[in-house]
């Protein structure tokens, strides 16, 4: 009897010992374990943003989306710190020799939260989806021709043409689209269970939603399918509350309330350097994101002129523009940041420095006078809410002032900004490049291919046959150096002919508790807020 | 008081219901910008922006739009917003009810602080303490709203201490104790669920964004209680009461600040319709997910089923307290009691 009472006893143990904590926190400890403190378990990212839908195939909005990626969704591969590829959901892939067929061998063993297995269907299901609901990123997988599952852990994408990009697609953030094809049937509805998907997950990430109050916070909370299991001290939920009042967000940080804030405006960065217990960090991404530049109406009097927007760019003080940002930004030299290499190149691309004599020459050399007589007015329009964008353009206008350029520095939401470009009516409008992908087409198939100069296009009046020919020539080939040639001439037709003007490149900044640890900056996409690789330890 | 008169007077406002749906959607589609902007990429194709225009109704011409929208608020369908893609009156279900837990809070400090810093401040006029709350009263005409919000929010949590920063609750109770939702106003659901720990978490939650939030509203009503009765104070009666012996704390109590009340209750009525639409700086500061935050998000987005429901749903609270306080008049004065039939 002894005996039979101690060998149960031990399995009972064992099998406590083995069952992985997945469920929550446990406050007071399980077993043997010290008793683990529920608030180190629980990580809290204060945002200023909530998406309006945590479906996949549907959200648009990069700023409220990478955040969640990888902790719902995952993609087939992904970057490395080095900007290497590197396994995701699939361990390899392999491109056919005609160069339209890439064959990706998936994980094994892999689920997705509401425990159906991940395979070469779900993989067919996700873009199929994408295609079907006609909404999000759709843009970017239209190269995409169809996807085969050849057996269950083998699947071939097929495009319709060579397209160099497809992998950086796949492995950026919108390329994390893997939902459940079980939790879309039972969910189905009338909308192909876009009313279910909007808040509630279903994907492979080791979190899922658990909670989401609308304007308050939203809650994740472990995936209890999720492929290794959670260790009882690692973060079991992550918090994100909604800030929008960036004097909070800095208060609630310096307090220890947040454990971590990011895209974090220039006004607050300084204080947040001095309070005790924080860390801030300024990091550059690799990818043309987070360029500040301005769009000129091309297509329209006076900016269909290149000597008056080479006169411009030659009458900034670029070095002055970089002190808005108290620290997080560098002067622009181009499409693409310093760090996004091998393609930024300053050898093609254009460096403007601020010289008058130059802007008088190019102002001579458009048939115009300096300083311009009549004086030129011109509206500009900055996005609200940027408010170093507003900063840089009353520096701006001193600048121009002095070639006779009058600005009138214009605020705009987002509904105004986005008709003014859609519709073409704007005279001159700051951007800010969105993160799409991390590849050099990105910013040239966006803003720069002729066939994006249109109704709700995002090109400025750019239509140069030559130009549209090199971006084909870099989208079909996929021999490196070829393309380094093709964008190092496209930078310098751009920079060239001031197609835009590029001010300054945003580093993004973003601070943390000094007691969370393993947090990854990856300057493929920004913070890796990775729940399952952060730990954090006792208040300090 | 007469039921036909309160069936008149909600009668009366639908007219003005259906007016401001007509100002609230005619003003949106008039505003530059485009609504749809929000819910698609930078770049969308136009099949998709189409479709989009599609599931919104925004193919329709403006009068269709308009007609459709009557038709269907009259079945208590206020559509879909374009920026949550929720139901709007969902939406204005969850905002609504935080925003009247707080503007609740706010009016019960605004009308015992309010009414008894009028009625000291008359009691003791043009001596000291009359020109201290007077001073008081200044600031919370004087002070933005934002900067007191976050001036308390410096003193009381980055210093002190003592309170939260923002939200409605402690995390770790809505975690490990959490409580049913039966009205959504966690002050009452924790109440009823008799969770000591998180009623405490709530109270302290609202302590700092209703205090702020009702200083200002305060200030009015120090300022019209004082003024009324420094009326009453000196009135023939009153004085009659004094001459009767009557102890000066019941004269006025119950005789100078009885007849002080119609304009009191005026000013107070006033004071929760501010409370109720004026906490969007508030909200914002505190991080309240309330209805001022809602109407901000909304316009900016030009998510015009969210300002028209978030338009209809202020003033039909306007309507019902307008409608309160002229049912209130005849009980703090009996000569009104005639007139409202």
């Amino acid at each position: 009897m002894k005996t039979f009472v101690a060998a149960l006893l031990t399995s009972v143990m064992l099998i406590a010992a083995c069952t992985p904590t997945s469920t929550g926190p446990t406050p007071t400890g399980s077993g043997s374990a010290a008793p683990v403190d529920p608030r180190q378990t629980i990580l809290t990212i204060g945002v200023s943003q909530e998406p309006s839908s945590f479906d996949p195939h549907v959200n648009v909005a990069a700023v409220s989306a990478y955040r969640y990626y990888p902790n719902v969704y995952e993609s087939l591969i992904q970057y490395g710190t080095d900007g290497s590829l590197q396994p995701g959901l699939a361990d390899s892939w392999t491109l056919s020799s005609d160069s339209k067929t890439y064959r990706f061998k998936l994980k094994s063993g892999v689920k997705f939260s509401d425990g159906a297995p991940f395979n070469a269907a779900a993989v067919k299901f996700g873009v199929d989806r994408l295609n079907q609901i006609n909404k999000g990123a759709i843009a970017l997988f239209s190269p995409i021709a169809s996807v085969q599952p050849i057996d269950d852990l083998t699947v071939d994408i097929v495009l319709k043409q060579p397209y160099a990009p497809i992998l950086a697609v796949l492995a950026g953030w919108q390329g994390a689209i893997f939902v459940s094809p079980q939790t879309v049937k039972d969910h189905e509805g009338t909308d192909n269970a876009q009313a279910w998907m909007k808040d509630h997950t279903a994907g492979t990430g080791p979190f899922m939603l658990d909670s989401w109050r609308p304007n308050d916070r939203i809650v994740f909370v472990r995936n209890p399918n999720y492929r290794q299991p959670a260790a009882a001290d690692s973060i079991q939920r992550i918090i994100e509350p909604l800030i929008a009042e960036p004097a909070t967000l800095r208060q609630q940080l310096a307090a220890g309330d947040i454990d971590i804030a990011e895209e974090l405006t220039p006004s607050i960065v300084e204080p947040l350097r001095t309070a005790s217990g924080v860390q801030v960090n300024v990091n550059v991404t690799h990818g043309s994101s987070f360029g500040q530049a301005v769009f000129f109406n091309l297509k329209k009097a006076p900016f269909d002129n290149v000597n008056l927007r080479r006169a411009i760019a030659y009458a900034i003080d670029y070095k002055r523009l970089v002190a808005v940002w108290n620290g997080i930004a560098v002067p622009a030299q181009g499409p693409f940041p310093e760090t996004f290499k091998p393609w930024f190149s300053a050898k093609d691309a254009v460096q403007y420095q601020q010289d008058l004599t130059k802007a008088a020459a190019e102002l001579q050399r458009g048939g115009l006078s300096m300083p311009l007589n009549p004086r030129l007015k011109v509206t500009v329009l900055w996005q609200a809410g940027q408010t170093a964008q507003r900063d840089m353009l009353s520096l701006i206008k001193e600048d121009v002032a002095k070639i006779g350029v009058d600005f009138e520095i214009v605020s705009t939401e987002i509904p105004q900004w986005r008709e003014a470009i859609w519709k073409h009516t704007f005279e001159m409008a700051f951007f800010q490049s969105p993160l799409r992908y991390q590849d050099p087409d990105s910013f040239m198939s966006l803003s720069v291919r002729s066939s994006e100069y249109r109704d709700q296009g995002f090109n400025p009046g750019i239509t140069d046959p030559s130009i549209d020919a090199l971006i084909d020539a870099g989208r079909a080939t996929a021999d490196p150096a070829q393309r380094l040639t093709i964008y190092s001439q496209l930078q310098n037709k751009i920079t060239d002919q001031v197609l835009f003007l590029f001010l300054v490149n945003k580093q993004h900044a973003w601070a943390q508790r000094t007691n969370v640890t393993g947090v990854v900056w990856n300057p493929n996409y920004g913070p890796h807020f990775k729940g399952n690789e952060i730990k954090k330890g006792p208040a300090r | 008081m007469h039921i036909g008169y309160v069936i008149r007077r909600l009668a009366l406002a639908l007219p003005v219901l259906a007016g401001v749906i007509t100002i609230a959607f005619f003003a949106t589609i008039a505003a530059p910008g485009d609504p749809l902007a929000g819910l698609l990429p930078e770049n969308p194709t136009p099949e998709q922006y189409a479709q989009a225009e599609r599931e919104f109704g925004l193919d329709q011409t403006p009068l269709q739009q308009w007609v459709r929208y009557l038709e269907r608020t009259a079945t208590g369908d206020l559509g879909r917003s374009l920026r949550t893609r929720r139901e709007v009156v969902d939406d204005l279900r969850v905002a609504g009810v935080a925003t009247l837990e707080l503007a609740l809070v706010a009016f019960v400090i605004t009308s015992v602080f309010g009414v008894a810093l009028g009625v000291l401040s008359a009691v003791r006029s043009g001596r000291v303490l009359d020109k201290v709350i007077g001073v008081i009263s200044l600031g919370g005409v004087a002070a933005p709203i934002f900067w007191t919000a976050i001036i308390v929010q410096l003193i009381f949590y980055a210093s002190l201490h003592w309170l939260p920063a923002g939200g409605r609750i402690d995390d770790l109770i809505l975690l490990f104790s959490p409580f049913p939702t039966r009205t959504g106003s966690y002050l009452i659901d924790s109440a009823l669920a008799l969770n000591v720990q998180a009623f405490i978490s709530v109270l302290a939650h609202l302590v700092l964004p209703a205090s702020v939030l009702a200083y200002r509203a305060m200030a009015l009503v120090i300022r019209v209680t004082r003024s009324a009765m420094l009326d009453t104070l000196f009135a023939p009666y009153i004085q009659t009461a004094r001459a009767f012996g009557a102890r000066e704390r019941r004269v006025v109590l119950l005789h100078a600040l009885r007849n002080a009340l119609p304009p009191i209750l005026t000013v107070l009525g006033l004071a929760f319709g501010e409370l109720l639409t004026g906490s969007l700086l508030v909200e914002s500061v505190f991080g309240w997910p309330g209805l001022g935050l809602y109407t901000f998000q909304s316009i900016v987005a030009l998510d015009y089923p969210g300002i028209i429901g978030v338009s209809l749903a202020i003033t039909t609270i306007y309507v019902v307290v307008n409608l309160l306080v002229d049912l209130a008049y005849p009980l703090a004065d009996p000569r009104l009691r005639a007139t409202a039939r």
